[in-house]
């Protein structure tokens, strides 16, 4: 009897919970300041070629060993934070928070400080993680739970980083679950990654720290080490003489410093390309042994899509402006006191679910603009419907060329009149903010525009960049390989970020998820270095099978690569060898 | 006494906060559990928090050029060696190790878990654990209770073990007739503790970094899973005044195996260091 009142007395209160809580509040060190397990790693910075021990499949070794030093010089990567698979394992203070709902007094989040460059929130009130489309950052976003003596955080939305500081790669396809256990004044962290892009199963890495006691912190005194967050900001400088837009990168067999490496350490090439296979102790007797024979990488695979809502969605994206997901291609809206505006308007089909969408976002205000950022029916086919107001039809502004494909296409949006343009760029002032249409020549198409929206910093980048596939183009309809990267590297002069390479200008794809600086230089990053390995190869005479053969786009397949569908990775190759070559 | 004051607790029906301040009380039921008749002392296994046997692979992601190969001579990068530890370090002969019966010296458990191998870890009565490798072939005993350690010194000295619980936490399976947590149990409840003193010398890594014989290994057994993976993690605090600036602090994890199929029993041997570049 007295045990069951006891059940019922913990299962009852809402303090139950508490129980099962450890204080991990506090600083917290790595022993010895940088730990005693690989002190290379996270001190100086490991070696290029040190691949070993991680669970990387080949796409993940491609992407290693393409990998250049000097892409931290590229203005939009110098102030990459450390990224939350790694930034606990790096040289790091760790400084444990508790936040506590004012009222209820029940832990809301924990947050993670740290000398790793960006914080951390845990989210503890049952919050869920936010849609795809949501922004990535470099932290993720976290959830955490307890199980037993442990927290158990989940974390997604993480953008691409690394797991070692010499290029191992994480995407942006990776989910992270740590445990946060406690033992006496120890608290060990153990990571567990699951990439299906770059590992060929999940990488587990165990952290140690010790409780370290602080002095009291003094207010208002920024260098007294205490337990307040650290104010840094990061600006990007003019480090090299390099072309800005220069991305550094090693082709396929040209990276001299792994054989340095191999040379070095005396591990052969073979095992430093083993990926997986490294972790597990039967390598042991193979590399003392020399057996290379079998050993290699495991094959990369293009994981399915991630799974998208179904249905219209919109999302506050920043300042005045709202993105529209579900429509065919993406929809921008700007909404103010003047009515609405809108950055392409999707597929015919669904321009009255859009319609239903703006209204729930703006009400009875009018559509009084309608910009087309290229002439695609899943970017044009809502414009009869949206640009068509009872009182007053909606100007419709877009780039001389889109009128006239629209026009050749006979498509329905042909019908409406529309304000184009045949320069630069076209500007115009609504709600309260300057609005430049920026074109850009040969780029998905010949008709493509940028938008941004001044006030708002938001960019809408049509279809130059779409998120969940390769860039398109279509060399027939005035596209081409080189102008998409102009486009990128147009749309990364407008942006900036807010602090350590994230946030600050946001961008709305064609398709896909919201961008912000460091996601469009990713993207611009991988299409020139796929670009460049094609292009060495066409000077080296290769013809279309053997670049196939090659697989230049192996290390970015698992996110963009797709296997059919309208635009395949063997049509994306096929399409920038031939462009590049020359043959349309 | 701490019998006492949790069933006081719940037969009063006092404020949760007084439960939560015995919470700590809670967590340890007595002989008799929570206000049932007396029983016998639960056996180690019988109150075990954590189930961690079966058949674990270690998995070497962290300090590959030193785990998985052999570093050269002298190489200490990580280890807080002192003056004396790196004297020693720097006389390592293996040829003479083998020469001497000692090649067993890398698989001493304050470096044992370090190494690449498998472990096969289970009940050698109720209230021992045993953990076996199989390379190295050695066999490690946890002794929730026993008699202390034997006069001889060993590659695996003698290890005390308890289980620990979360700080303030409360074990409710100890509510439920006390079975043992198994496979399957869902998560982890608590972590294992182990102390292991009267160790013969060894070698923190394979290429000789030292450990006396006054070493003592403290360790924290505990399980995670993760995206279809069940995990054992082990914490390793080595304190070695002797051939340490401070405490070597360390953590090694291993996946969960099905079955024996992998177990590949080898004798202790070290392989010799990789060729350097001018070597």
């Amino acid at each position: 009897m007295k045990r069951l009142d006891l059940v019922c007395a913990l299962a009852l209160s809402p303090l139950s919970l508490a129980f099962a809580q450890v204080d991990f509040t506090g600083a917290w060190d790595h022993p010895g300041l940088f730990g005693h397990e690989d002190f290379n790693d996270r001190g100086a910075g490991p070696e290029i070629g040190d691949y070993m021990g991680l669970p990387l499949n080949e796409a993940g070794i491609r992407k290693a060993e393409s990998y250049s030093g000097s892409w931290l010089s590229v203005p939009e990567h110098q102030c990459t934070p450390h990224p939350a698979a790694y930034q606990l394992w790096g040289p790091n203070t760790l400084i444990v928070n508790t936040e506590y709902d004012r009222v209820s007094r029940v832990a809301k989040a924990i947050r993670l400080d740290g000398t790793f460059g960006i914080d951390r929130i845990v989210w503890l009130d049952g919050r869920p993680h936010p849609p795809p489309e949501a922004l990535y950052t470099f932290e993720g976003f976290s959830t955490g739970r307890w199980e037993g003596d442990s927290l158990v955080v989940e974390t997604t939305h993480m953008k691409p980083g690394w797991l070692r500081r010499n290029g191992t790669p994480t995407s942006e396809r990776a989910k992270m679950i740590e445990y946060f256990t406690r033992f006496d004044d120890y608290l060990l962290v153990t990571t567990i990654v699951d990439d299906p892009v770059y590992f060929a199963e999940p990488f587990i890495r165990t952290t140690e720290y010790q409780l370290t006691p602080r002095p009291a912190p003094v207010l208002g005194d920024p260098f007294t080490r205490n337990d307040g967050p650290i104010f840094y900001k990061c600006f990007p400088a003019e480090e090299t003489t390099a072309d800005k837009y220069h991305v550094p990168h090693y082709l396929p067999g040209e990276n001299t410093l792994l054989d340095e490496f191999s040379q070095e350490y005396g591990v052969p090439r073979w095992a430093m390309s083993a990926g997986a296979t490294t972790m597990y102790p039967e390598f042991a007797a193979r590399i003392e042994t020399g057996q290379s024979r079998g050993v290699q990488a495991p094959p990369a695979v293009v994981p399915p899509p991630e799974p998208i809502p179904e249905g219209i969605r919109s999302m506050h994206v920043k300042g005045k402006v709202w993105a529209i997901f579900g429509a065919g291609g993406n929809v921008t809206v700007q909404i103010g006191d003047e009515g609405v505006l809108v950055v392409d308007t999707g597929s015919s089909e669904l321009a009255p679910g859009v319609r239903d969408e703006i209204r729930k976002l703006a009400g009875d205000r009018p559509i009084r603009y309608v910009i087309n950022t290229h002439f695609h029916a899943d970017h044009t086919g809502g414009n009869v419907s949206l640009a068509t107001e009872p009182l007053q039809q909606a100007a419709v502004i877009a780039h001389e060329n889109v009128g006239l494909r629209l026009v050749e296409t006979g498509a329905d949006a042909s019908n409406l009149i529309m304000d184009t343009f045949y320069g630069e760029s076209k500007t115009i002032y609504f709600n309260g903010e300057a609005i430049e249409v920026i074109h850009v020549p040969a780029a998905h198409t010949d008709g493509d525009s940028l938008v941004f929206f001044r006030g708002s910093d938001v960019v809408s980048a049509g279809g130059v960049i779409s998120t969940r596939s390769f860039p398109s183009f279509a060399a027939d309809q005035g596209g081409s390989v080189n102008g998409l990267i102009a486009a990128l590297n147009r749309i990364l002069d407008i942006t900036v970020a807010e602090t350590r390479a994230q946030g600050g200008t946001i961008v709305v794809p064609g398709h896909g998820r919201l961008y912000d600086e460091t996601d469009v230089a990713e993207y611009r990053d991988m299409l020139t270095i796929i670009r460049d390995r094609i292009q060495h190869a066409i000077d080296n005479g290769d013809s279309l099978a053997d670049v196939r053969r090659s697989r230049p786009a192996l290390d970015y397949a698992g996110v963009f690569g797709a296997g059919d569908g309208p635009w395949t990775t063997d049509a994306f190759i096929e399409a920038v060898y031939r462009n590049l070559a020359g043959d349309r | 006494m701490r019998r006492h004051s949790s069933r006081r607790a719940a037969a009063a029906g006092v404020s949760l906060v007084m439960l939560a301040v015995s919470a700590s009380a809670v967590a340890q039921p007595g002989p008799g559990g929570f206000g049932g008749p007396p029983q016998q002392q639960q056996s180690a296994q019988e109150s075990a928090q954590v189930d961690l046997t079966g058949y674990w692979v270690a998995l070497v992601t962290e300090d590959w050029l030193w785990r998985m190969v052999t570093a050269p001579r002298g190489d200490a990068t990580s280890v807080p060696l002192n003056p004396a530890g790196r004297r020693v370090a720097g006389e390592w002969d293996p040829e003479r190790d083998a020469a001497s019966g000692e090649e067993c010296r890398p698989f001493g458990a304050a470096g044992l878990m370090r190494m690449p191998l498998r472990l096969h870890i289970s009940w050698q009565d109720e209230n021992t654990l045993k953990i076996e490798t199989d390379a190295g072939e050695q066999t490690r005993l946890l002794h929730f209770r026993g008699d202390g350690p034997p006069a001889e010194k060993s590659w695996q000295g003698y290890t005390t073990a308890e289980w620990t619980r979360p700080v303030g936490g409360f074990d409710l399976r100890a509510l439920f007739g006390g079975r043992p947590p198994a496979a399957g149990d869902g998560p982890p409840k608590g972590s294992l503790k182990a102390v292991t003193t009267n160790l013969r010398p060894g070698y923190l890594r394979k290429n000789g970094l030292p450990y006396s014989e006054n070493a003592e290994l403290t360790e924290y057994f505990s399980r995670v899973s993760a995206f279809g993976n069940d995990y054992l993690t082990v914490l390793s605090i080595v304190h070695d005044p002797t051939y340490l600036n401070g405490d070597f602090v360390t953590s090694s994890h291993f996946k969960r195996e099905p079955d024996d199929s992998n177990w590949n029993p080898s004798p202790c041997r070290t392989a010799p260091p990789l060729p350097r570049e001018g070597e």
